[in-house]
């Protein structure tokens, strides 16, 4: 089942920069890689995939049950989230369920176990009454990732999400990941700086580089390789190669969009929550 | 013999401070507690409870001068409408522009002697009484209740002055029974003075909405921008505001006097109009922020995640600023921007410094607000001080204590902790 449609979109910060066209089309249970060096785009386009950032021209189309409220789970980087809130894990888990409930609507004992029970997948139960800020970056990881699976998204997007951890540590999180995705049937969109991780677990990668304007989707193997180290590709020297894999675009049905066109999504309240530059 | 003599000069300035202290009025304040001050009492302490819960977030989201700005646009909301009303009496610009004033010169105009002032005093008390005193049967005999805001510390009368049963008592003493004040003489400050009865606009109603506005708008601005920051915005806001109220009083011939009250806080007398707004805005107030808590601590929490999963992330925002204008100029108006900053910043700071959960620190930073309020107006009126700095002193007291609990409980817990890697 098709959850994002993206058609010749490009996507960046106007009067700055830009990159694209793109065209792609992520289905329900798949696995996307985002990579690319420092400074690449990757972020920016996670966040106009699903409306938190407008593209500067194009459409993009959510479908699939990603387009209802809380369809769309979104993990920061650990780094984003401010320290000083005294909540619990249970509460962090809890969170995930706010969008389903809706504006105003109260918890009840029903969405507590909803929120153990996401807990429970990630393996941090035992941990929900601790203060997150007290969890390590691995627990607080595991967190996140529960919370973000317990509104059952159609669509989970993650930034960085085995950054600065050890090598166990990032194989824990993202075999979890795998799994939870698979057994959800939830898509997945994960930028990561590991190579590594991506070849393994990723089925489909996207790379970008904004400043050699170079976008490529393919698979693992067409777009890393298996002799590509990760050290020549932060140099983004892969990128000098040819584009022997690189498929080609689907002819389009529709005329392209003029220049200038916003996103177009069924969620007007999310186009109308441009997220901050 | 090296302790007595380092203890020496700090029992001596003890000594020195506690001989400056005016506790004179102690007794009268207490024995006319009831008759006069506690219904002011205990709207203050609904202040503490208030600013407290919402103060949570103000912290929470790193934004604390907001709430300093916002009084001071509530103070300039005020400012406004006395100055809109001075021109709706005149029908033409102020003609005459007072100089600007030294800070001496700003608190002569409390003295008593002026009746006119004593007009504009009793007009200020209520903002839809046009000047007239209305009897109310919460408050104290029209012979002995006080017709206008009593003030305590440095704005406040000499003791003993002519006026004491007037419309300006000082404190305890100052607030003595007497005859009946005369009816008030014709207002006399100038061409502005008619405005008591040229009132277009209610001034608390122009300043919740002026506050209002501000508030949504600072929600958004900001976000997004890359050259100019939320916090640099609130700055531009408080600096502006601030300027815009002095320079409005002083056009407004009035208002300076309203505005010293208002920056400092040395209201303790809170009339029962703005007892009744307290208490209604208060009330909504706070069942919405319990209604909508849940909401506040995801957008707050994590903003990112809640836009992509499509809540209304821009509409909580909003009303949760809200509730916090609101609450900020309503407060204002009631007891001073001073007090007001205080009890949004002191409550949920020592609050945080104690809980690791959201719930117990928004209980125990109403909690604290409640007795920050209370014990500062109570202690004003035992020592003569001005209220809101009152307030300000027991809040600090709060939180120091609350480091230190913070401070033990960590080191116990480091204690526990090693002990338990000696022994595993």
């Amino acid at each position: 089942m098709l959850v994002i449609k993206m058609e010749h979109a490009t996507v960046g910060h106007p009067g700055a920069w830009q990159l694209g066209p793109i065209d792609l089309q992520v289905e329900r249970g798949s696995f996307w890689g985002v990579v690319g060096p420092n400074g690449a785009g990757k972020t920016t386009m996670l966040r106009s995939l699903v409306g938190l950032l407008p593209l500067i021209s194009g459409q993009c189309h959510l479908s699939g049950g990603a387009e209802k409220r809380g369809g769309v789970s979104y993990v920061p980087q650990r780094d984003a989230l401010d320290d000083v809130f005294p909540v619990t894990a249970l509460n962090v888990a809890m969170m995930g369920l706010v969008p389903r409930l809706g504006f105003g609507r109260p918890f009840g004992w029903r969405h507590r176990k909803i929120a153990l029970d996401a807990l429970d997948r990630t393996g941090t139960k035992k941990l929900a009454s601790k203060p997150f800020r007290q969890l390590s970056g691995g627990e607080q990881q595991r967190v996140l990732i529960a919370r973000a699976t317990a509104s059952d998204p159609a669509v989970m997007l993650l930034d960085e999400p085995t950054a600065a951890m050890d090598v166990d540590g990032e194989r824990e999180v993202l075999d979890l990941i795998d799994a939870l995705a698979k057994e959800h049937h939830i898509a997945v969109l994960m930028v990561s700086h590991s190579l590594a991780a991506v070849r393994q677990h990723a089925e489909r990668v996207i790379l970008l580089n904004r400043e050699r304007q170079r976008v490529r989707i393919g698979t693992p193997a067409e777009i890393i390789g298996s002799d590509v180290d990760e050290q020549t590709f932060r140099t983004a020297s892969v990128l000098e190669q040819p584009a022997v894999s690189e498929p080609k675009p689907e002819p389009d049905p529709v005329p392209p969009p003029e220049t200038g066109a916003r996103r177009e999504t069924p969620r007007t309240a999310r186009a109308d929550d441009p997220e901050d530059a | 013999m090296m302790v007595s003599l380092s203890l020496a000069p700090v029992l001596g300035g003890l000594m020195d401070l506690a001989a400056v202290i005016d506790i004179s009025h102690a007794g009268d304040f207490l024995d006319k507690f009831n008759e006069l001050y506690l219904d002011s009492f205990l709207a203050n302490i609904m202040v503490g409870v208030l600013l407290g819960a919402l103060g949570l977030f103000v912290i929470l989201r790193r934004i604390v001068f907001l709430s300093a700005a916002l009084s001071q646009v509530s103070g300039a909301g005020l400012a406004l409408a006395f100055f809109i009303g001075a021109l709706a009496a005149h029908g033409e610009p102020i003609e005459h522009v007072r100089p600007v004033a030294r800070p001496d010169e700003v608190l002569d105009q409390h003295k008593p002697e002026d009746p006119a002032d004593k007009d504009i005093q009793r007009f200020l008390d209520d903002d839809d009484n046009n000047g007239a005193i209305k009897p109310d049967k919460r408050q104290a005999p029209m012979s002995s209740r006080p017709q206008a805001r009593p003030t305590m510390g440095a704005v406040a009368p000499a003791p003993g002055s002519p006026t004491t049963a007037g419309p300006k008592p000082g404190a305890g003493a100052a607030m003595t029974s007497g005859p009946a004040p005369p009816s008030p003489p014709p207002p006399k400050v100038g061409k502005a003075s008619h405005h008591g009865t040229h009132q277009p606009i209610r001034p608390i109603f122009l300043s919740l909405i002026l506050t209002g506005l501000v508030a949504l708008l600072l929600s958004e601005i900001g976000r997004g921008q890359r050259r100019s920051t939320q916090e640099s915005i609130v700055g531009l806001v408080f600096i502006v505001a601030s300027a815009s109220s002095i320079i409005l009083s002083q056009l407004a011939e009035k208002g300076a006097h309203e505005i010293a009250e208002l920056l400092f806080g040395t209201v303790i007398f809170i009339p029962p109009d703005q007892q009744r707004m307290i208490y209604g805005v208060g009330s909504l107030t706070l069942a919405l922020y319990a209604l909508l808590f849940k909401d506040f601590v995801f957008v707050s929490f994590d903003p990112t995640s809640a836009r992509a999963s499509g809540f209304p992330v821009r509409l909580t925002n909003g009303v949760l600023f809200l509730l916090i204008a609101a609450s900020i100029a309503i407060c204002t108006r009631a007891v001073g921007a001073m007090p007001v900053f205080a009890l949004t910043v002191l409550p949920p700071t020592a609050a945080l410094m104690i809980h690791e959960r959201m719930t117990p620190a928004l209980v125990t930073s109403a909690l604290v607000g409640a007795v920050s309020a209370a014990g500062g107006y109570f202690l004003s009126g035992l020592l003569n001080l001005s209220a809101g700095p009152m307030i300000v002193v027991v809040g600090t007291v709060i939180v120091a204590a609350a480091w230190i609990v913070r401070t033990i409980l960590n080191r116990v817990v480091a204690i526990r902790a090693r002990r338990q890697s000696e022994q595993g």
